[in-house]
């Protein structure tokens, strides 16, 4: 267990500069920063180096209390960004963004759709005259709505897109299956992975978000990618997540924890295996 | 905070040492974070490059605390772990550690 004085002290600078709480063990016994400092202290010293570099320079942790705020960043950005005159829109149909497999299962996207029917948003400025309606799932007197009523749009909401898999597997269903005209359709997450907007938008479908984010090691350090993303192999041997949670869910290099961390994001600070259960920063209950 | 204590982190970080033996002594990465800063505080301790290093103030008074407590030798750089002493017993008696 190896963590140097100094380096302690460039953590407490992490953290204050963060805006991450500092609890000790009087307040919370395994508070963040005590699992943060005890996970660095089994690491080596370039480990260690890079992810303070990584968390300082990219992490970001977003916090229930912030979704109401992204939602509308989100959305602001769709009204300024969209081809479709989204000025025209008089009824928004929002449903949660899930793959077929997952429907009637607890998933954030639902908890993001649900916020849509918080009566604020009924009056903001940013939703003018629209009357949101959120749903669980299509009806076909619904589908014919949307397509039929050049005033109506259907949102399809989630908190996190990573690869774009689980928004594809949706959009298939939502507008192959079900027959929703996808230039009918927009997609708004809180944050993505560009790869997962690229997806979506390849699909045919427009998609917006509060936060659009770079693979953390390949998109960022062009120069030093080979040198970091063996580092990170280093750590990775050390908490051996399985083939494709390598690097984050196939390679997304991800930096973000949301209500619940995704698993796109680099595994050590989330995974919670063997000895190292206990110190994960974001753990992935 | 007690002498042997100030000692103990004053050395520590003027050989960029590990905590270890700070979290040994019952004190948790929290805590010791709060003591480094009260340090800096007082201007014992500054940031320099990366790393912690004692101020002239720092290296003075740690001078003054191992006179104070006799220190000699190694003790004047690495201190003895007290945690670990336990108390004298006879020289009849069986120690089982």
């Amino acid at each position: 267990m190896e963590l140097s004085i100094s380096t302690l002290d460039k953590i407490t600078n992490l953290f204050e500069e963060l805006q991450w709480e500092i609890e000790d063990q009087d307040d919370n016994d395994f508070s963040l920063f005590i699992r943060f400092c005890t996970l660095m202290s089994y690491l080596s010293d370039p480990e260690q180096e890079l992810i303070i570099e990584l968390t300082k320079k990219q992490y970001l942790r977003v916090k229930f209390e912030e979704y109401n705020t992204l939602i509308e960043t989100a959305f602001k950005k769709a009204l300024e960004n969209s081809t479709k005159d989204l000025e025209r829109i008089k009824k928004l149909y929002v449903i949660p963004l899930l793959a077929p497999g997952d429907r009637g299962k607890i998933k954030s996207s639902t908890v993001v759709a649900y916020i849509f029917q918080n009566v604020e948003f009924q009056y903001k400025k940013l939703f003018k005259s629209m009357k949101i309606q959120v749903m669980h799932e299509l009806s076909a007197k619904i589908i014919n709505k949307i397509n039929e009523n050049e005033e109506a749009l259907l949102l399809i909401v989630d908190d996190f897109v990573g690869t774009g898999e689980t928004a594809i597997s949706c959009l298939e269903e939502v507008c192959s299956t079900e027959g929703v005209k996808k230039d009918k359709v927009i997609v708004l997450s809180l944050v993505a992975q560009e790869n997962g907007v690229n997806s979506v938008n390849s699909f045919g479908v427009e998609m917006f978000t509060a936060f659009t984010r770079k693979r953390g090691i390949s998109d960022y350090y062009k120069e030093n990618t080979k040198k970091y993303i063996n580092i990170m192999k280093g750590i990775e041997e050390k908490i051996q997540p399985s083939e494709k949670y390598q690097l984050g869910y196939l390679g997304s290099e991800a930096l973000v924890s949301m209500i619940r961390t995704p698993n796109n994001t680099f595994p050590i600070y989330w995974l919670t295996k063997g000895k190292y259960k206990n110190t994960v920063p974001f753990p992935r209950w | 905070m007690n002498d042997s204590l100030l000692i103990l982190f004053l050395q520590i970080i003027k050989n960029n040492g590990n905590v270890k033996t700070l979290l040994e002594y019952g004190y948790d990465f929290a805590q010791i974070s709060r003591h480094i800063k009260q340090l800096k505080v007082e201007y014992y301790i500054e940031s320099y490059k990366d790393h912690l290093r004692l101020t002239y103030k720092g290296e003075e008074k740690l001078k003054l605390l191992n006179s104070k407590l006799n220190r000699s030798g190694s003790s004047k750089w690495i201190s003895p772990q007290e945690n670990y002493k336990i108390e004298k017993i006879g020289i009849y008696d069986i120690y089982l550690p």
